[in-house]
């Protein structure tokens, strides 16, 4: 596969949408993959404005969307939460897709099972994303299934490749069912596994075999390379940064006993990630970007003061010159 | 199995059983952040679906018998919402709260409204359609997705309709057992008393017995245990009128029509009864006829 050199920022190849934007591997698989997923039917849902700013969708906040006058640009909504066979949540959720551009967060997919992924759910994933027709449809580099339990959370996924052949299996399959392109995203870690490789050369060799994308979670970056002794300046001049289709910032907090940053989802975002959103999103600038809040969730005007600030430091990240940059940072994965 | 595989069960095993000298798993302070996320998430889907089951426990007795239950039951499903039917058998036979063997009730009816609020969508079978399925043999007539009956071992309808209104507790009643009927009408579920043969007529009704059939069953089960004053075509009468009165039946979305010869015996049988189901039909009891216990708004 080659990579594309996309530049960084404020090119005139810009779309208009960047839902489902996507440069498919050279696979027969994935060129079929691609064919179905520029099909009408995958994207009529309303599109992303560029550099939108979204916020997560909560039950509590589902009548108060639907009445606001300005609201976020689009909303992201947890999709095992809305996998409802109906009833009055679904209801107000086909109210708000009328309204709002919409992004699908899988959160127990478990991509990272070496038994395989549901399908049931994949199922019900796949129904989900047919009813709503969303801008974007994304998943994690995790698992959480095995032996027919789902155990609720991100669990890590060693990288090697053994369980690199494990996730292009399972996110083909899902994006065959789905029909279009999904984005993984990047991990929040607390344990140090045996690996083989590294995560940045894990998630560049699934998206050359899969043609999946990435959502770059700026918190869970930074999180990871605090707990685990990682540096962040060298992790992220090696990001394939041209598949990345979406960034995530989110709270957290530091553990007092062990040090360790946890991603909590329940806090507003804190300065130092609010500074590494700075030095990324200048390089993909008309990606779409979702403030989380999924813990101790605030008011709805807390939540958009909020993505204003989002808007803030995106605004100053693309004022900022070059060569104000101690250390800029490549686009496509290669380094400078 | 595949290392990976293997991996991954042992580091469930090291997340669920800590402090296992033989685990190959480290059993780090970054572990802990694991065991946490699991355990904490689901305590807390268990307390959005059962809120006022906290309320009568308090949180300290919630969340412990809420931590045994997480222990022993991990999810099958990673819709969080489709998590903790098993808690309300969980809280019948905890012996910390043999005491009060009522909050299982009230977990049970918490947990059927969860799930009738998001049931599938359906059209309720109209009145009008009952009779010319009761003449058929073959006609598919079944519960209305977004109903569901529970039966419960007191009457907790006093201390529903207090914790409803946001009040703490309430005596229970005196009128032992009771089966409720929980039917989602709009943006509501509506929740009725029932006598034990709506109940039973409603879980025989699963879409694969015709209506016929599923009286004739009755019927039979029914004829040994009659009282004096009772009547078997009124009781199956006036189950059947409740059933449609309150829109709780409703057509398969795909009905598919049985051999004739297969139900011969059960419309023989339902030839008696017939007439009088007709007439209950034609003369169901307005909804208001039956005590309601309190529209809630699904939760959500």
């Amino acid at each position: 596969m080659t990579t594309p050199s996309t530049p960084p920022a404020k090119t005139s190849s810009l779309t208009d949408s960047v839902s489902s934007a996507w440069t498919p591997p050279g696979s027969s698989r994935a060129t079929a993959l691609a064919a179905k997923a520029s099909a009408p039917a995958a994207t009529t849902g309303l599109p992303l404005p560029l550099a939108a700013m979204g916020i997560g969708l909560k039950f509590q906040h589902l009548q108060e969307l639907a009445a606001l006058e300005s609201g976020p640009d689009f909303l992201e909504l947890h999709a095992e939460n809305y996998m409802n066979a109906g009833g009055p949540v679904q209801e107000q959720l086909a109210v708000l897709s009328r309204r709002y551009p919409l992004s699908v967060h899988g959160v127990g997919l478990s991509l990272g099972s070496a038994e395989g992924i549901d399908p049931e759910h994949l199922k019900r994933l796949t129904t989900l994303v047919d009813q709503l027709k969303p801008a974007l449809v994304s998943e994690h580099l995790a698992w959480s299934r095995l032996d027919g339990h789902s155990y609720n959370d991100l669990l890590p996924v060693p990288l090697n490749q053994e369980s690199l052949r494990v996730m292009c299996d399972n996110v083909a399959r899902t994006q065959d069912s789905l029909g279009r392109q999904l984005l993984v995203e990047n991990p929040s870690l607390y344990v140090r596994l045996d690996q083989t490789m590294s995560e940045t050369q894990f998630l560049q060799a699934l998206v050359e075999a899969t043609g999946c994308g990435l959502l770059f979670d700026v918190n869970n970056a930074f999180i990871s390379a605090a707990n685990l002794n990682r540096d962040l300046d060298s992790y992220l001049q090696e990001v394939p940064w041209h598949a990345v289709g979406e960034w995530h910032l989110a709270g957290h907090t530091q553990d007092g006993t062990s040090d360790l940053y946890i991603d909590d989802h329940g806090s507003p975002v804190a300065d130092p990630v609010w500074q590494r959103y700075r030095q990324v999103a200048r390089l993909r600038p008309e990606l779409p970007t979702l403030v989380e809040w999924d813990n101790r969730v605030p008011p709805l005007s807390r939540w958009l003061e909020e993505v204003a600030l989002a808007r803030r430091h995106h605004a100053s990240a693309q004022d900022a010159l070059p060569s104000q940059q101690a250390r800029p940072l490549p686009a496509s994965g290669a380094l400078p | 199995m595949s290392r990976l595989q293997d991996w991954q069960r042992h580091f469930i095993d090291a997340v669920r059983q800590p402090h296992r000298p033989s685990s190959p798993i480290a059993d780090t302070p970054g572990l802990d952040v694991y065991r946490n996320n699991i355990r904490s998430s689901l305590i807390e889907a268990l307390k959005d679906t059962f809120p006022h089951t906290l309320t009568l426990l308090g949180e300290r007795c919630f969340v412990g018998e809420a931590s045994r239950f997480v222990a022993r039951h991990p999810p099958r499903d990673p819709r969080l919402a489709h998590y903790g039917g098993d808690f309300v058998t969980a809280l019948r036979q905890s012996p910390d709260v043999s005491r009060y063997r009522f909050v299982a009730d009230i977990a049970g009816l918490e947990h059927a409204r969860l799930r009738v609020s998001h049931a599938a969508d359906s059209i309720p079978l109209e009145a009008c359609e009952l009779g010319a399925c009761l003449d058929s043999d073959s006609c598919l007539v079944q519960a209305l997705p977004a109903s569901r009956c529970v039966s419960c071992e007191h009457d907790v309808e006093g201390l529903w309709q207090a914790l409803e209104r946001g009040e703490g507790s309430a005596p229970l009643g005196s009128q032992g057992p009771k089966h409720w009927l929980l039917v989602r009408h709009g943006q509501r579920v509506q929740m009725t008393p029932i006598d034990y043969v709506t109940a039973n007529l409603h879980r025989r009704l699963d879409g694969t017995t015709s209506l016929a059939q599923a009286l004739g069953e009755m019927e039979q089960e029914l004829a040994g245990g009659l009282r004096a004053s009772d009547s078997l075509d009124d009781l199956l009468g006036r189950a059947l009128g409740t059933l449609v009165g309150q829109g709780a039946l409703c057509k398969p979305a795909e009905a598919f029509h049985q051999p004739v010869e297969a139900f011969h015996k059960t419309a023989e049988a339902l030839h008696k009864t017939a007439a009088a189901l007709h007439k209950t039909a034609e003369a169901l009891p307005p909804k208001e006829a039956s005590r309601n216990a309190g529209e809630t708004p699904p939760p959500v």
